[in-house]
């Protein structure tokens, strides 16, 4: 008998839910069973997963790791983010270098900025709610809507000319759909590189235009990293606002009595979007680190330096520790401790602008298609459930 | 109770300011954050609580007085050279 017989294997990550508003069911007894467990990656490397809610947000706050993904042990789940990583921008920083990179960007991101944007996310919902009216019954609402909203808001935080805005729309809504061609993201990184120089050429007073002004004209970044940063903030703020859109609805379509109350009283929508936002957890895969020194985890569990980990976001967020009744969906909730945003220094930069797009759109949807309801039986709705940002295909609704 | 907040290791995710805007503020310019008062009246006590809790950056540090001297003094820990001017509420 051989020791190898005996040790546990080594389970795949990324880790797939089977209940699509669940995360993956191996979390709930692994968060029983220890602190951090060892899986296999995609590209057959080995990293810790953590998964309770304290150790996930001390964890995103300790010094011990990091962000850089320059550093050997760092945990890619795909090739694109390998790609994307050879470019020095502020999510792969560790302070005290990411501080001042992370403040350029800041600026566009406060709240005045974010509620001056309200009026035209507002119109852009209006429009696309009266075009679903008009239009043919059943619709998919994530062509019809949830595309749609992220798109306007991200053109509007970059400060895409109105004359380009029918192209960004087409080259982004192109993306979106399943195995778009290589061609199509090279036509976006040349739009975004041509926006990026007219920025600089002639700097307005927007996000993008103040950062040409402040930081590539002077030197301090490169006309390159301002590019890969554009295009890392359209990413980060596009699929997954279309993707919480579609999963939102779906969400509240399956719980009509807090459906009915929402729409009885909007004021309860804000924390509703918290809600959704904690029980979807759609985007926890974005916070992948490296230990740079060891890190003790209790139990007999030491992370060495040089290893990956990766905090379970959405096992956090089903935490019996740190939500009561977790795996229900409750817009009552007062809690506003969830982790759909990270933590840490990294924490996502657009978090109050999503908020934003989603209180508009859930509001203004309820109330203007009182009869909505899926067009197919729950069954037949097709998940992406081997992507590491979880959606919808298509919401087929009729009303 | 005493507030007090780390300009320095903000990174303006303006959670604070969402959750007790009478409380924090953001900095236009940099758009970090803005205490708005260090002794907030009790009505924002809880809000300043929770967004201590939830900054994903520990900037914002509370310090609840001793029982019985409350409205006594600013209480342990003052910085004189920051706030000596702003007397409790």
């Amino acid at each position: 008998m051989t020791i190898e017989a005996t040790a546990p294997p080594v389970p795949d990550f990324p880790m797939r839910r089977g209940c699509p508003f669940d995360p993956p069911p191996q979390y709930g007894p692994m968060r029983e069973d220890g602190p951090a467990f060892r899986v296999r990656l995609p590209d057959t490397t080995i990293a810790w997963v953590v998964p309770r809610y304290d150790d996930v947000r001390r964890l995103l706050v300790d010094p011990r790791i990091s962000s850089d993904r320059t550093r050997p042990g760092y945990p890619f789940l795909t090739e694109d983010s390998r790609y994307l990583s050879k470019v020095r921008v502020f999510v792969g920083m560790d302070p005290p270098e990411h501080g001042p990179h992370r403040r350029m960007f800041i600026p566009g991101f406060t709240a005045r900025r974010i509620k001056a944007l309200r009026p035209a996310i507002e119109e852009n919902v209006t429009q696309r709610l009266a075009e679903l009216a008009a239009g043919p019954r059943p619709a998919d609402l994530v062509t019809a809507l949830a595309l749609p909203v992220p798109t306007l808001a991200i053109a509007q935080l970059l400060g895409v000319p109105d004359e380009d805005y029918t192209r960004f729309a087409a080259l982004t809504g192109g993306l979106m759909t399943e195995n778009p061609p290589r061609e199509l993201f090279d036509e976006l990184l040349a739009f975004v590189r041509a926006l990026v120089s007219a920025k600089c050429a002639e700097p307005g007073d927007d996000m993008l235009g103040r950062i040409a002004a402040e930081q590539v004209a002077t030197g301090a970044m490169s006309v390159h990293e301002l590019v890969v940063m554009a295009l890392l903030l359209l990413f980060a703020g596009y699929e997954t606002t279309a993707n919480m859109i579609a999963l939102g609805t779906l969400t509240l379509l399956q719980h009509p009595e807090q459906l009915a109350e929402l729409r009885a009283d909007p004021s309860l929508m804000p924390a509703a979007v918290d809600e959704m936002l904690r029980y979807l957890s759609i985007a926890e895969l974005a916070t992948c680190r490296t230990a740079v020194a060891d890190i003790d985890l209790g139990e007999g569990v030491v992370i060495r330096a040089g290893e990956g980990v990766i905090p379970l976001g959405a096992s956090a967020n089903r935490d019996p520790a740190a939500f009561e009744r977790p795996d229900e969906f409750d817009i009552h909730r007062t809690e506003r401790h969830h982790l759909a945003f990270g933590y840490g220094p990294h924490q996502c930069i657009g978090a109050n602008l999503a908020r934003l797009e989603l209180e508009i759109v859930f509001t203004s949807l309820i109330r203007d298609f009182p009869g909505l309801r899926l067009a197919v039986p729950f069954g037949e709705l097709r998940f992406k459930r081997d992507a590491n940002l979880f959606g919808v295909h298509e919401l087929p609704v009729t009303w | 109770m005493r507030v007090s907040v780390d300009t320095g290791r903000c990174v303006g995710a303006a959670q604070c300011s969402r959750v007790e805007p009478e409380l924090f503020d953001q900095d236009d310019d940099e758009g970090v954050v803005l205490l708005l008062t260090p002794h907030p009246p009790a009505s924002l006590q809880a809000g300043a609580r929770t967004a201590a809790d939830i900054c994903p950056v520990r900037a914002i540090t509370i310090e609840e007085p001793t029982a019985g001297f409350e409205s006594a003094s600013s209480g342990p820990g003052h910085h004189p050279t920051s706030d000596s001017h702003v007397h409790c509420q």
